[in-house]
């Protein structure tokens, strides 16, 4: 084999490869994160800037609570995916499924309208408390769509340890499975923005969230519902529309 | 604004400089980590940490234009850290599998379309971690020797020595075996 062949070929084979990594959204908000702990902010709010759309991802996460493995609390759960969806046909579930070895049942169509549109692969990491990565695996979330409105059923192949009952908004019961759904407030702010006292409450109260670095004030408002069934932990997230807490169980009932 | 000026300002404790930073080398530092340990979860570590290391430690950079050759000694050791850490963890046959789908997409099924790109990539992974670092910074970061050698704090000699070694090895593995001989034949 020739020199010039050779380093050709390593040449495209390490770019060929290097392509395919795209830089997961949420490291910028990591790097935060791990800044903050070092340098031992305790504020509620963070001291770097957040983006929008992470902070989507993170107060799902939050919402759904932590993960109980045998090998130790995770405490943290950081998630990355392709910004783009991994599959757009509902026929291609069971591939999604296969490949990441969770069942979700996820219908096509909610008799509420909402609509499959596409299947996100998310790789999850678990933090314990010292930042030591002690569990990986995959989720999915699939993606669907109304008039313009979007909504996710995330589904973790983990049991969630959940927040006190009195976090949750209303808690639910049906066939000895329990249903948490939880309105959370949003507001996004420019750097330096200054809570007022009612909001210090109500983010120490868990019913506000506010994520720093926006261009201006802007909010909104989360809603989620929660189970566990079959040792999988199922959620329903929303950042779009007002969804009751029966309207999210109605839907609950069709994916089991 | 000039990359020399946004470290200055980064040294100052500006954290939008070290955001504009951040948004400047991300790809190609996510990659290069990706690259260096073989799979994306420890590239997404080793990423995060070095960026992490870059604003904790940013006091110690003592030329401001020289500023990329000092982020990328900091990956060296960042990767080379992880890579040992991860040895002594649980072993993980779950990241093996996954280091061949970045971002949930198979890339070893495309790759195996190609099967002599399939077996180099085996081969650079084989090789130990100067040499595929040495690699990865000539063929992928396109960086001279001088650049590398100053990057690994290392004589120009060494780079060389190792890029030597590490193509002669990359060849041995290619034409030996099967597909190797296939390769030859071709």
């Amino acid at each position: 084999m020739k020199k010039n062949e050779i380093d050709n070929q390593i040449k495209n084979l390490l770019q060929q490869r290097a392509d395919a990594y795209n830089v997961p959204e949420e490291s910028w908000m990591i790097i935060e994160r791990k800044l903050n702990q070092r340098e031992g902010e305790k504020n509620n709010m963070k001291k770097f800037s957040v983006k929008k759309a992470v902070i989507a991802a993170a107060v799902a996460v939050m919402l759904t609570g932590t993960v109980c493995l045998a090998a130790g609390r995770v405490v943290t759960i950081n998630s990355s995916s392709s910004a783009i969806p991994d599959y757009s046909n509902y026929q291609d579930l069971s591939k999604a499924e296969e490949k990441t070895g969770v069942k979700t049942n996820a219908p096509e169509k909610f008799e509420n309208g909402y609509s499959f549109n596409g299947i996100q692969i998310k790789s999850k990491r678990g933090l314990d408390k010292n930042d030591v990565v002690v569990d990986k695996y995959q989720s999915l979330s699939i993606n669907y769509e109304k008039e313009g409105k979007v909504l996710s059923l995330n589904v973790e192949p983990r049991m969630a340890e959940r927040a006190e009952d009195d976090f949750y908004t209303q808690i639910l019961e049906e066939d000895g499975v329990k249903y948490y759904y939880k309105v959370l407030k949003n507001k996004f702010v420019p750097v330096g923005y200054v809570p007022t006292a009612e909001e210090e409450s109500q983010m120490a109260a868990g019913d506000l969230n506010i994520g720093v670095g926006a261009d201006k004030i802007t909010e909104n408002t989360s809603y989620m519902m929660s189970w566990t069934y079959n040792n999988q932990t199922y959620e329903l997230f929303t950042m779009d529309v007002s969804l009751t807490a029966e309207e999210m169980l109605a839907m609950a009932r069709e994916i089991q | 604004m000039e990359e020399a000026e946004l470290v200055l300002q980064m040294k100052e404790g500006d954290q939008e400089a070290f955001h504009q930073l951040y948004e400047r080398y991300k790809v190609q530092i996510y990659r290069t980590a990706c690259l260096l340990c073989g799979n994306t979860f420890d590239g997404e570590d080793i990423m995060q940490e070095t960026f992490v290391r870059v604003y904790t430690h940013c006091q110690e950079i003592r030329k401001n234009e020289s500023f990329s050759y000092w982020l990328y000694s900091i990956l060296y050791r960042t990767a080379w850290q992880q890579i040992r850490k991860r040895q002594r963890e649980l072993p993980d046959e779950e990241m093996i599998e996954k280091a061949e789908r970045p971002d949930g997409q198979d890339i070893s099924e495309q790759v195996a379309r190609d099967q002599e790109n399939k077996k180099l990539w085996q081969a650079v992974c084989q090789l130990n971690y100067n040499q595929k670092t040495v690699i990865i910074l000539y063929y992928y970061e396109e960086l001279s020797v001088k650049e590398i050698a100053k990057i690994l704090g290392c004589m120009e000699g060494t780079v060389k020595s190792r890029l030597y070694l590490a193509r002669r090895k990359l060849q041995r593995i290619l034409v030996s075996g099967p597909s190797g001989r296939e390769y030859e034949k071709k």
